[in-house]
């Protein structure tokens, strides 16, 4: 398992619940046969907007998190490959309960791991800053 | 209309040597009692052929992963050349109930077969495609002679 993401607050965060792995029969007379294939939900998606991250720690005097902490993180995970658990900023500004379901401490939380679902998208906005896109996904080892 | 169905298969291979094994894929990471025995579960799907009239022993592939245990399955099985699979359906209620009764096919491994991420386990059903006109007698060494370990047989 990679390290933990690092603490970075998101600029906008969208989430997307899990669902149970199935598949739809659908006649020619519209009636549906619905098959689960699996007893829990799986692929919960993250899509995380960072806006204005420096590129280095000599931007903005030095004491901003930036670009560089993200795509380290994303080598340290070999890309799309290992797993790792979110981080607090990841989910700073949530209510406490869907915090606590998102980071797997309820009793509800999915049993799901954390991977990066492609690599992070870096937009250069400015001298010195950029935004950083990054998706992740929650899937359930087997 | 709508119908939703919940389908359990459950496992069990006898390798020619080695222990018994048993997997079920639809609790996943839990372990169920069936039949009394432990089925734990492992991401696999069976797909072929079940039973025909011709008695042409209908090919069925059991898919895993390629992942540790599944290759311990080929290899202590010997490369799954005689090893005997009892596959269980099951519809599963609402609240994970698993029925004691439901489809069950009997089958004897053939081989096994190797790609980049997935591992098919290959059998053929066991002797059960008698058609019609056959006496409802049981084959035994006495009446058909010694019979035949890979399960094909044609009486004519």
């Amino acid at each position: 398992m990679a390290a933990t993401f690092p603490d970075i607050t998101p600029s906008s965060r969208n989430l997307t619940m899990g669902d149970l792995p199935s598949k739809v029969y659908r006649s020619m007379s519209g009636a549906t046969v619905r098959r689960a294939f699996g007893n829990k939900k799986t692929e919960y998606r993250m899509k995380l907007q960072f806006k204005n991250l420096g590129d280095d720690v000599s931007v903005l005097g030095g004491t901003q998190r930036t670009v560089k902490e993200i795509l380290d993180h994303y080598c340290d995970a070999n890309g799309t490959f290992d797993k790792f658990n979110l981080g607090l900023g990841l989910i700073r500004g949530m209510g406490t309960d869907t915090a606590n379901y998102f980071r797997g401490s309820a009793s509800q939380s999915p049993e799901v791991r954390w991977r990066y679902a492609k690599p992070p998208e870096v937009q250069s906005v400015k001298a010195g800053l950029s935004n950083v896109s990054v998706e992740l996904i929650g899937e359930i080892n087997a | 209309m709508d119908s939703q169905i919940r389908v359990c298969q459950f496992i069990k291979i006898e390798p020619s040597k080695g222990e018994d094994k048993y997997y079920q894929n639809y609790f996943i990471k839990e372990t169920k009692t069936f039949k009394g025995k432990p089925y734990s579960f492992a991401p696999f799907e069976a797909e072929g052929g079940v039973s025909s009239l011709n008695a042409d022993n209908q090919q069925i592939t059991i898919r895993l992963p390629a992942s540790e245990y599944a290759i311990r399955l080929v290899e202590e099985g010997d490369g799954n050349r005689l090893s005997k699979l009892l596959l269980c359906t099951r519809f599963i209620t609402a609240s994970g109930g698993i029925p004691s009764t439901g489809p069950e096919e009997y089958y004897v491994g053939i081989g096994a077969a190797f790609s980049d991420d997935t591992i098919e386990l290959r059998f053929r059903s066991a002797l059960d495609g008698v058609a019609g006109g056959f006496p409802a007698s049981t084959l035994t060494e006495r009446n058909v002679g010694i019979l035949p370990l890979e399960s094909n047989l044609s009486l004519r």
